[in-house]
């Protein structure tokens, strides 16, 4: 260390704290022990968990209904198939009806 | 407190209310003298040591022994002082302007001559003025310093080569002037 550097260290030599500092931060540090903790279930955790399970179940409501709508489309599909197949099946067994009657009633004569 | 005592039994009376008034008391100096030499300025340098302090306060946990307790001190402190520092805005180096009119007669000892040169570090850049604090002031080597601030140790050497070329340089030209 030359002249220069210690004439810089004698320099920079500590600075002694003002005799109040200390009582100002035991002050401080009583304040914050006072301070009433907050109940936890305010915390950030259990705030976040309870997003995440809302976000969860609305999801899989969604899904739910969804699956719902489709089995009820299905349902309606089906059902007009069979209508028509009704139709149809009712609209042929009138036209046997047509055809096998007269050939009866010829025959009885 | 730390002398005579175990680790453990220093972490138990460090949790209490006179363990810890004792430590502020003890590092005091040490935290607040690196914010006044950082900042040359009560009001801040007062204001940092107290939430350093607070700030300890609440980390209490995770301080283990007398030696960590010294080293975290000092790190949070200093970085604490360069986290203000650029907070404020403050990004160019402090002008020269305030400097104690230099006398013809100043020389190494000379009282004049240690407070042109505390006023010189604080005019420097702030890392580099945070290396040059914890080197002179604290008297620390490098190594220390470098875990302080979290940077390599050929950067605190860098910082300490210019930090001294430039305070000659500045000195130089005050006494000139």
């Amino acid at each position: 260390m030359d002249r220069f550097e210690q004439e810089l260290k004698d320099a920079m030599r500590r600075e002694p704290a003002p005799d109040w500092l200390a009582d100002a931060v035991i002050a401080r540090v009583g304040a914050e022990r006072q301070r009433k903790p907050k109940p936890e279930w305010f915390g950030w955790a259990r705030l976040r968990w309870v997003a995440a399970s809302m976000v969860l179940a609305a999801v899989v409501s969604g899904v739910r209904f969804e699956q719902q709508r489709e089995e009820r489309i299905r349902g309606e599909e089906a059902k007009q198939e069979l209508m028509v197949a009704f139709q149809v099946t009712g609209t042929k067994l009138r036209q046997v009806e047509q055809r096998v009657l007269p050939v009866m009633h010829r025959g009885q004569e | 407190m730390a002398a005579a005592m175990t680790d453990a039994a220093w972490r138990t009376a460090a949790r209490e209310d006179a363990g810890f008034t004792a430590i502020v008391r003890e590092h005091q100096s040490m935290v607040y003298s690196i914010a006044w030499h950082f900042f040359r300025n009560r009001a801040l340098a007062e204001e940092i040591a107290q939430d350093v302090f607070l700030q300890l306060f609440r980390n209490l946990d995770g301080i283990e022994t007398p030696g960590h307790l010294e080293a975290w001190l000092r790190r949070t402190a200093s970085n604490r002082c360069i986290d203000a520092w650029r907070k404020k805005g403050h990004k160019e180096e402090i002008p020269m302007e305030g400097l104690p009119e230099p006398s013809h007669g100043m020389k190494l000892g000379d009282p004049m001559l240690r407070e042109t040169l505390r006023k010189l570090v604080a005019s420097l850049p702030e890392t580099q003025r945070m290396v040059m604090i914890l080197k002179y002031g604290e008297d620390l080597d490098p190594d220390e310093i470098a875990t302080a601030l979290g940077m390599p140790v050929r950067t605190v050497w860098s910082h300490l080569r210019r930090g001294v070329g430039l305070l000659k340089d500045k000195l130089g030209r005050v006494m000139e002037s």
